[in-house]
C-alpha cells in the first residue's frame, strides 16, 4: 500500500463580498500518495486552482476567503499551522505552477536571481552554490546554455522557456508535492507535449507527486494515475484513470468526456452538456448538477448525494449513478 | 542598445535645450529696447547706430542669436541692472548650493515618506491606514505650497516659536522649507504607489514569490516595489517641473538664499538678464535631472536596458 | 449614470465646487461691498467673530480697508474665468491636434507627438515667469500661459483615444460613404473620444487654480488691485503676526475649492475612466 501524502478532508473555501457568499469549495475531500499523479478535471470556474491555492494557504486575502476542513500534509493539518511554519511548506514541501508563463516571472529580477531566492528561502547556503544549483535547475528543465540563460531576465526568453523557469523555481527545493495549474493551457500544441513529458520525467526523477488540474481529458489520459473531477466546487467523482475512461459513474463525468473532441469522428458534432453551471452565490440545494442532467428525479433536488466508494479507488456523489457497463 | 537609448535621449534634450534659448531669447528681443536705456536724451541718431553697432543690434536676427547661444556657451549671461552689475552667472553660482540642498533634501524627505505610505496604503487596502494615507495625498495635491509655507511658519515659528521664521544657516532652518517643499510630492509618490502596487499585488509573479515561501515582506519590498517604482520614475520629471516652481515660491517665503529667491527678485526689479539667466540655468538643470531618471528607469526596468524584445 | 447622483464621493465635491462656480457668476450680486473700494477708517478690522471685528464685514478688511469677503467673492470669479478660458483653449487646441494626429498618423502625427513630448520635457514655469516679466502682469497673458502648459496633456490623451477608435467600423462606414477626413474627425470621432477628455478636464481644474495662484502670489499673475486669491495671499504675507486672516482667508478659500475639484475629477475619473484615475496629477 502506497503511503498518504496529502489528505484533504472535507475541504471549504468560501468568499465573503457584498454581504453575499460565494462557496468555491465546497466539501471536498481527496487524497494523494507518495510517487502519484492525481488530475482535477473540470470546467473553468469549477475551483480547481482556488483549490490548488486553497492547500498553500495562499488564497488572495482581498477575495475574503473562510477556509474549514483538514489539510493533512504527512499527517499535519496545514491549515492550524503557523505563517512562518507554512512558508517553510510553500516551495519546500509544496510547490505550485501557475498557468501563465508570461506573467509568473518578475520582470525586473534576472532568472537565475529569481531561481536562487526559491532555494536560499529553504536553505542556508552561499551566493555561489545557490548560483550553481539554479544553473542545475535551468539545466533540469532542459534550458540551453543554462550558464548564460542564468543572466537573463524574463523578456528575453520565449513563452515556453518561461514556462519552464517557471517550472525551475517550483522545483528549486526539491518540493515533495506539485501542483500544476493549467501549466500548458498557453502554450502551443508542441510545445504542450513537451512540457508535459518533462513534468512527467522530473516527477518519476524526484519521487515526488503531483496534483495536474486540468480541463482536458487527453492530459489526464497522458499523464495521471488517477483522477477527481470537480463540478461547482464539489468533486463529483473520483477514479483511476482506466475506470473514469471506461466506466464514469457519474452522469457530469459521462456527459464530460462526450463533449470531449475524439480522434476517430474529428469533424463530427460535438454533444454538449445544456444549460450553464450554477451561480456559486446562489447553488441548488439537492446536488449541484441536477439542474443540467437528463436522469434528474425528485430526490437530486432536495438533498445533496453523500459521497459514497462504489468500487476500491473509485467514490462518486450522485442519487442515481450510471450502470457500470 | 543601452547606448542607442541614452544617446538619443541626450538628442531630445538638446533639442528641447535649443527650443529654451530661442524661447528666451526672442523675449529677451520683446524687453523694450535696450539701446534707449544706455543712451541719454541727447543723443543722436548716429549716437544710436554706434550703440546699436556695438550691441550687434544691427545684425539679422539670427546672427544676434549665434552670438547669444556663443555667450550662454561661455558662460556670459549678461549682467544684473540692479546693485554693483553682477555678472548673472556669478549670482547663480552663489546662490545654487543653497537651492541645491533644499531640494535634494526636500526630494529624499519625499521618497523616505511617499514609498512607505504608498505601500502601506495598498497592503491595507480599504482599511482606515489607507483611508488616512489617501487623505494625506489628496490634500497634498490640494493645498497651494506657497501658503502651506506661510501658515507653517505662522505655527511654527510666530506662535510656537519653535523654528526659525526664514533665512538659511542651521538644521532647524531646514525644517519648514524642506517639509513645504516635499509635501506635494510626498503626495504624488504615495498616490503613485499605491495606485500601481494594487494592481501589481494581483500579478502572477508576486503569486508565484509566495509559493517559494518568501516572507511577506520580501513580497511586498523586493518583489512588488521594485515593480511600483517603474510609474513612479515615469513621473519624476514632472515632480522636477514641480521643485522648480517650488523652489521659486518657497525661497521666497522663507528667504531662502537660493536660485528660486533670485528669480523672485528679479522679477520684482524687471531685472530682465537676470531672469533670462535663471530660466535657462533652471531648464538646463530641469533637462539633466530628467536625464538621470531616465538612466535610473533603465537600472530598474531590464525591459527597457536591453530594449523590448 | 444616475447612481453618480447617490455616490457622496461625487454629491459632496459636486456641491461645493457648484457653490463655488454661483459665488463666482453672482460675484457682483453677492459681494456685500466693492472690492476695489477701501476706507481709512475701516483698514484691518479683524473678522466678525474676533473681539474688535464688525459684523458689516465678516470676514475682515484688508490694510486699504477693502472688504475681505467681498474680495474673496470676486477672486473666485477671476480664478474660474481663467479656469474655464484657460481650460477651453488648450482643450480645444489640444484635443483638435491629438485628433488630427491619431486620425491622419504619418509624419504629420510623428511631428505633433514630438512637439507634445517636448512641451511635456519644458519647464513651462519658468517660461511663464519670463512671460509675465516681459508682458506684465495681464489677464490675457495668464490665459495663454497656463493654456500652454495644460495643451499637451489633452493633445496626448486626444490622439490615443483616436487611435482606439480609428478602425471601428462606423469610421469605416464613414470613409467609405465619401466624407471628407474634416467632417469624420467632427462629427465621428471628436463625440466619441470627448468623455475621458472631459474628465481629464475635471481633473486639471485644481492645477489651474494653483497654477493661477502661484502666478499671481509671484507678481505675474493677475495684476492689483484686481482681487485674484493668490495676490491676497501675497498682501497679507506681510501682516501674518499681526492681521494672519489676511492670509489664511483666502488660503483657505482655494485649498476648498481645490480639493473639492480634485476630489470630484477623481471620483468621475474612477467612475467613468479608471486609466485616468492613476496620474499622480501636478501643478
Amino acid at each position: 500500500m502506497a503511503k498518504r501524502l496529502l489528505e484533504v478532508e472535507n475541504l471549504k473555501t468560501y468568499f465573503r463580498s457584498q454581504g453575499q457568499v460565494f462557496r468555491a469549495i465546497d466539501e471536498v475531500s481527496l487524497h494523494v500518495d507518495e510517487n502519484e499523479t492525481l488530475g482535477i478535471v473540470g470546467e473553468s470556474g469549477s475551483g480547481k486552482s482556488t483549490l490548488g491555492l486553497s492547500i498553500l494557504r495562499l488564497v488572495p486575502a482581498a477575495r475574503n476567503p473562510l477556509i474549514a476542513g483538514r489539510i493533512l500534509f504527512e499527517g499535519r493539518n496545514l491549515l492550524t499551522l503557523s505563517e512562518r511554519e507554512m512558508r517553510s511548506i510553500r516551495g519546500g514541501e509544496i510547490s505550485m505552477i501557475l498557468q501563465d508563463p508570461m506573467t509568473s516571472l518578475n520582470p525586473v529580477f534576472t532568472l537565475g536571481a529569481q531561481i536562487e531566492e526559491a532555494i536560499l528561502a529553504h536553505k542556508k547556503t552561499g551566493a555561489q552554490n545557490a548560483r550553481s544549483a539554479a544553473i542545475e535547475a535551468l539545466r533540469q528543465v532542459r534550458i540551453a546554455a543554462p550558464e548564460t540563460r542564468v543572466d537573463s531576465y524574463p523578456h528575453q526568453i520565449s513563452g515556453g522557456m518561461r514556462q519552464r523557469v517557471v517550472g525551475a523555481i517550483a522545483l528549486a527545493s526539491r518540493p515533495r508535492l506539485l501542483i500544476a495549474d493549467e501549466p500548458t493551457t498557453s502554450l502551443d500544441v508542441t510545445l504542450q507535449a513537451q512540457y508535459l513529458q518533462l513534468l512527467k520525467d522530473l516527477r518519476a526523477a524526484h519521487g515526488m507527486s503531483l496534483i495536474l488540474i486540468t480541463h482536458d481529458f487527453g492530459v489526464v489520459a497522458r499523464m495521471c494515475d488517477r483522477v477527481a473531477v470537480m463540478y461547482a466546487g464539489s468533486i463529483v467523482e473520483t477514479a483511476p484513470v482506466r475506470e473514469i475512461f471506461h466506466r464514469p459513474r457519474h452522469w457530469y463525468t459521462a456527459a464530460l468526456l462526450a463533449s470531449m473532441p475524439k480522434l476517430d469522428h474529428p469533424r463530427g458534432h460535438l454533444p454538449t452538456i445544456d444549460g450553464a453551471p450554477p451561480r456559486l452565490n446562489d447553488l441548488p440545494s439537492g446536488c449541484k448538477f441536477a439542474p443540467r442532467c437528463a436522469q434528474a428525479q425528485s430526490t437530486c433536488f432536495m438533498q445533496m448525494p453523500e459521497r459514497q466508494i462504489i468500487s476500491p479507488g473509485h467514490d462518486i456523489r450522485c442519487w442515481y449513478p450510471r450502470e457500470a457497463t | 542598445m543601452m547606448l542607442s537609448f541614452i544617446s538619443k535621449r541626450f538628442g531630445e534634450m538638446a533639442v528641447a535645450l535649443l527650443l529654451m534659448s530661442v524661447v528666451v531669447f526672442l523675449l529677451g528681443r520683446m524687453t523694450g529696447d535696450p539701446v534707449a536705456l544706455l543712451l541719454s536724451d541727447y543723443s543722436t541718431p548716429q549716437d544710436q547706430a554706434r550703440v546699436e553697432r556695438e550691441l550687434g543690434l544691427d545684425q539679422p536676427l539670427v546672427e544676434q542669436y549665434g552670438a547669444f547661444i556663443v555667450n550662454v556657451f561661455k558662460g556670459e549671461l549678461g549682467n544684473s541692472i540692479m546693485g554693483d552689475q553682477s555678472p548673472a552667472a556669478e549670482l547663480i553660482l552663489e546662490r545654487f548650493p543653497a537651492s541645491l540642498q533644499l531640494a535634494g533634501v526636500a526630494l529624499l524627505i519625499s521618497f523616505l515618506i511617499g514609498v512607505p505610505l504608498g505601500v502601506v496604503a495598498a497592503t491595507h487596502r480599504g482599511k482606515t491606514l489607507d483611508f488616512a494615507a489617501r487623505l494625506v495625498a489628496l490634500i497634498g495635491q490640494s493645498v497651494p505650497i506657497f501658503w502651506l509655507g506661510i501658515m507653517l511658519m505662522y505655527l511654527f515659528s510666530v506662535r510656537l516659536h519653535l523654528l526659525p521664521t526664514s533665512g538659511y544657516g542651521t538644521a532647524a532652518h531646514f525644517v519648514l522649507p524642506a517639509a513645504t517643499m516635499s509635501l506635494f510630492t510626498i503626495a504624488a509618490v504615495t498616490r503613485l504607489v499605491r495606485a500601481s502596487m494594487v494592481d501589481i499585488l494581483n500579478a502572477e509573479y508576486i503569486k508565484l514569490a509566495r509559493i517559494k515561501g518568501l516572507p511577506e515582506s520580501v513580497v511586498i519590498w523586493k518583489h512588488a516595489l521594485r515593480n511600483s517604482l517603474i510609474p513612479v520614475l515615469t513621473f519624476m520629471g514632472s515632480f522636477f517641473a514641480n521643485m522648480i516652481t517650488g523652489a521659486v515660491v518657497i525661497e521666497t517665503v522663507f528667504a531662502w538664499p537660493g536660485i528660486g529667491r533670485l528669480a523672485y527678485e528679479a522679477i520684482l526689479n524687471r531685472d530682465f538678464p537676470v531672469i533670462q539667466a535663471v530660466v535657462l540655468f533652471m531648464t538646463a538643470l530641469f533637462i539633466g535631472a530628467n536625464l538621470v531618471v531616465d538612466l535610473l528607469y533603465a537600472w530598474v526596468d531590464p525591459r527597457i536596458r536591453y530594449g523590448r524584445r | 449614470m444616475l447612481s453618480m447622483f447617490r455616490n457622496p464621493a461625487i454629491v459632496i465635491p459636486g456641491a461645493v465646487s457648484l457653490f463655488m462656480v454661483c459665488v463666482a457668476l453672482l460675484a457682483p450680486a453677492l459681494a456685500p461691498f466693492d472690492p476695489l473700494a477701501g476706507s481709512l477708517e475701516t483698514r484691518l478690522l479683524p473678522p466678525a467673530w474676533e473681539a474688535n471685528g464688525d459684523m458689516a464685514h465678516l470676514l475682515g478688511t484688508d490694510r486699504m480697508g477693502r472688504d475681505v469677503l467681498s474680495r474673496l467673492i470676486h477672486g473666485a470669479k477671476i480664478s474660474l474665468s481663467v479656469v474655464a478660458l484657460a481650460l477651453l483653449i488648450a482643450g480645444s487646441i489640444g484635443s483638435a491636434l491629438g485628433i488630427v494626429a491619431g486620425y491622419v498618423g504619418g509624419l504629420t502625427e510623428a511631428l505633433l507627438m514630438r512637439l507634445v513630448d517636448l512641451a511635456l520635457s519644458l519647464p513651462i514655469i519658468l517660461i511663464a515667469l519670463l512671460f509675465g516679466v516681459v508682458f506684465g502682469p495681464d489677464f490675457g497673458n495668464i490665459v495663454i500661459i497656463i493654456s500652454l502648459v495644460l495643451w499637451s496633456q489633452f493633445a496626448r490623451m486626444a490622439r490615443s483615444e483616436t487611435l482606439k477608435i480609428k478602425n471601428s467600423e462606423f469610421i469605416d462606414l464613414a470613409r467609405t460613404a465619401g466624407l471628407h477626413p474634416i467632417a469624420i474627425m467632427i462629427r465621428h470621432i471628436a463625440p466619441n473620444v470627448a468623455g475621458p477628455l472631459i474628465v481629464l478636464a475635471t481633473l486639471q481644474v485644481g492645477t489651474v487654480i494653483i497654477i493661477e495662484a502661484s502666478l499671481s502670489f509671484l507678481g505675474v499673475g493677475v495684476p492689483p488691485p484686481t482681487p485674484a486669491w493668490g495676490s491676497m495671499i501675497a498682501e497679507g504675507r506681510s501682516y501674518i503676526v499681526s492681521e494672519p486672516w489676511l492670509c489664511v482667508i483666502p488660503g483657505l478659500a482655494i485649498l476648498v475649492t481645490v480639493l473639492a475639484m480634485n476630489m470630484l475629477g477623481d471620483a468621475l475619473a474612477e467612475t467613468l475612466n479608471p486609466e485616468l484615475a492613476r496620474r499622480p496629477g501636478g501643478h
